[in-house]
């Protein structure tokens, strides 16, 4: 019997009458349906519409106010699957800093579903890269990890072959001031394709609307994007 | 950092300074060995699939020992050996001042011989019976023979109780307490004192290698770290593990006389260990469900918070703590408080504290309390003791909590059970055993 990848027990796999009459395979679970239940999913129906965190009314939060009024003309309607509690969080620590690239599997399926499920066709998905250095010492990006059989357009890298100082280390303030990281990679300029970004976590939006800006300019059209977590 | 953290450790590159690693480079090792379709660490010798251990920018990374920090491919290992470069002393580094009974003396006496021979040793000593201090003996000689000596604890609170109660006994001596949320930093030291993850990352460092609590998870089901105990020994070294419930396959040793043991079956103060009370109720859940408990039930626990006793209910699993912790406030008077607890508790060592200090009367628990505490004049109930969860060393422990002080060598043990399933009636069973040699040791 498989183990949970988190908290190490045995899985018990529920046989529900629902999985017997969709004639599909059996699919291991990764980790135990309590393990599974200690991350706080989002209702979509409560949300804000422009960052996608949870709250109680269905309006703008003050972070995507405070973007209207910094210029931003269209929010990019971010839709997260989780909250970034301290559960998330742990998970973060475990999967992408210490660099378990197995904990992708916890989420990959479901992830990569909800964002099927939640874009119309004719985009063009986009994954936040990492820096060179990062990708050589972590071994992998932790978003195109978390996806699987996602077609990924390759428009954006970072400008510096050099490692950056990471967002995640940074204060709130400081993550907001943080200069454009990216350049645009593509062949050719866009020509108003639709586009879909695709990271790991929205925190202040920052790295997510710098992203938005390169491909703006060089002539997409409206551009979403989806996260894990918020 | 200079060379001596590198004695008879195996370390990562990442875990030195630039320095060192320099000093030592034509000293350094490959951490990751392929071997046709797996992969070896060679930290914590796991070997894993290839492709599940393989990375998309071609590396391989270990999963199986993580937790001390990854393993990749693209790491080196770097070790050097155990020199015992400690000073000599002239007297003995023993400050303690108490006095072992006639019992505990004679099992400490086997211990002493043992240390003059390589191998494995076992100490069997019921739960209470004193194993810290009979082990001073032959802590005290080894240290006045210059030899390295470990004690690890696959528990971390085991280490955390550990460490304080050497460092009283012994002044002249430094230990290092390591484990994942130690803040010590590790410095090269005689005595090392660590739970048995942090043996991944020793190599032959130990002449004399205790472990506390052997049948204890994670150690007992672990390969990598019976693995790491083996590597974390010189080859002359001798390995002596203590426990209150040895398993199956330890007994089995002990049978075919491969696994030499000294054996104390009564505990310090002299008297017998509380024989486990089991109440078959078969309706307990149900009652649960509608947030109550069966009357015998309800009127034991209020008997217990009138004598002003503290307690502790054992739950099979997590998602039990909560229901029973509701219903337990609710049948008992308003100024008997409690709580619950459980492994990855944000605020586990400051419930437990709480309940030692006597701020607390009772905690509902999962296993983690099934060991290595001591609560005096404790009583404990188990609910669901028919459960998986509960392995006949976890009643035995649990059992065990019970009676420890002087003042109050005897409390209730009490089981409830749906069915009388095989485990419980062992673990019953073990400990009349146990209390029918002790008896015949006090009537000698």
């Amino acid at each position: 019997m498989n183990k949970c990848l988190m908290c190490g027990r045995e899985i018990k796999i529920k046989l529900t009458l629902k999985w017997l009459l969709s004639m599909q395979h059996l699919k291991d679970p990764v980790i135990c349906q309590n393990c599974m239940e200690s991350f706080s999913k989002i209702e979509l129906r409560s949300i804000c519409p422009g960052c996608g965190r949870r709250q109680k009314e269905r309006r703008l939060c003050q972070d995507c106010q405070r973007w209207l009024k910094m210029g931003e003309e269209n929010l990019l309607k971010n839709r997260a699957m989780f909250v970034y509690d301290v559960v998330m969080k742990e998970y973060m620590q475990r999967y992408k800093f210490s660099g378990d690239y197995q904990w992708r599997l916890i989420f990959q399926e479901q992830f990569t579903n909800f964002i099927k499920q939640n874009s119309q066709q004719n985009y063009l998905y986009v994954a936040i890269p990492v820096d060179q250095q990062t990708f050589n010492t972590r071994g992998f990006n932790q978003v195109e990890g978390l996806l699987q059989n996602i077609e990924l357009s390759e428009l954006l890298e970072f400008q510096t072959k050099q490692g950056h100082v990471k967002q995640s280390t940074k204060t709130r303030k400081a993550r907001m001031e943080t200069g454009q990281p990216f350049k645009y990679k593509g062949a050719r300029k866009l020509d108003g394709e639709n586009i879909i970004l695709l990271d790991d976590i929205y925190t202040t939006g920052r790295t997510l609307y710098h992203a938005k800006h390169i491909l703006e300019a060089q002539g997409a059209g409206s551009i979403y994007s989806f996260t894990l977590a918020r | 950092m200079d060379k001596t953290e590198l004695y008879g450790r195996l370390l990562l590159d990442t875990e030195l300074t630039m320095e060192l690693r320099r000093s030592l480079i034509d000293r350094a090792q490959p951490a990751v060995v392929q071997q046709g379709n797996y992969i070896e660490c060679q930290r914590c010798l796991s070997k894993t699939r290839k492709e599940q251990a393989m990375l998309p920018n071609g590396t391989y990374y270990c999963p199986q020992c993580i937790l001390l920090g990854r393993v990749s491919s693209t790491n080196q290992l770097y070790h050097l050996n155990e020199p015992n470069l400690f000073s000599k002393l002239t007297q003995t580094p023993l400050s303690w001042q108490g006095q072992l009974s006639p019992f505990q003396q004679n099992c400490s006496k086997k211990l002493i011989k043992a240390l003059d021979r390589p191998g494995k040793y076992l100490m069997w000593a019921v739960t209470g019976a004193g194993k810290t201090e009979m082990l001073f003996p032959m802590l005290t000689k080894a240290l006045l023979q210059k030899k390295r000596i470990c004690l690890a604890s696959p528990r971390v609170d085991v280490c955390n109780e550990l460490y304080p109660r050497i460092v009283a006994a012994f002044r002249k001596i430094t230990p290092v307490l390591l484990h994942g949320h130690s803040k010590q930093s590790y410095q090269y030291s005689q005595l090392t004192i660590c739970t048995t993850h942090q043996l991944l990352r020793f190599q032959h460092a130990f002449d004399l290698l205790i472990i506390d609590e052997v049948d204890a998870f994670p150690f007992v089901n672990s390969q990598m770290l019976k693995k790491a105990a083996k590597r974390a020994m010189k080859i002359s070294g001798t390995l002596v593990y203590l426990t209150a419930t040895p398993t199956k396959n330890m007994l089995v040793r002990i049978k075919q006389n491969k696994l030499p043991v000294s054996y104390l079956p009564i505990r310090f103060h002299r008297k017998l260990l509380p024989v486990p009370q089991v109440w078959l109720l078969n309706h307990w859940q149900n009652k649960l469900a509608r947030k109550k408990f069966p009357v015998k039930l309800t009127n034991c626990l209020r008997k217990w918070s009138k004598d002003a006793l503290p307690f502790l209910v054992f739950v099979p699993n997590i998602e039990l703590l909560k229901p029973v912790l509701q219903v337990l406030r609710s049948v008992l008077p308003k100024n008997v408080l409690g709580d619950s607890v459980y492994s990855a508790d944000p605020q586990r060592i400051t419930k437990v504290q709480a309940m030692r200090d006597h701020q607390l009367n009772y905690l509902v628990t999962t296993t983690i309390l099934e060991r290595g505490v001591t609560f005096p004049s404790l009583n404990v109930m188990i609910l669901g003791a028919d459960e998986r969860t509960f392995s006949v060393s976890a009643l035995v422990q649990i059992a065990g909590r019970v009676g420890r002080s002087q003042k109050r060598p005897y409390g209730d043990v009490i089981f409830i059970c749906q069915d009388y399933v095989k485990n419980v009636k062992d673990a019953v069973q073990q400990i009349k055993d146990l209390n029918k040699k002790g008896d015949k040791l006090l009537n000698e």
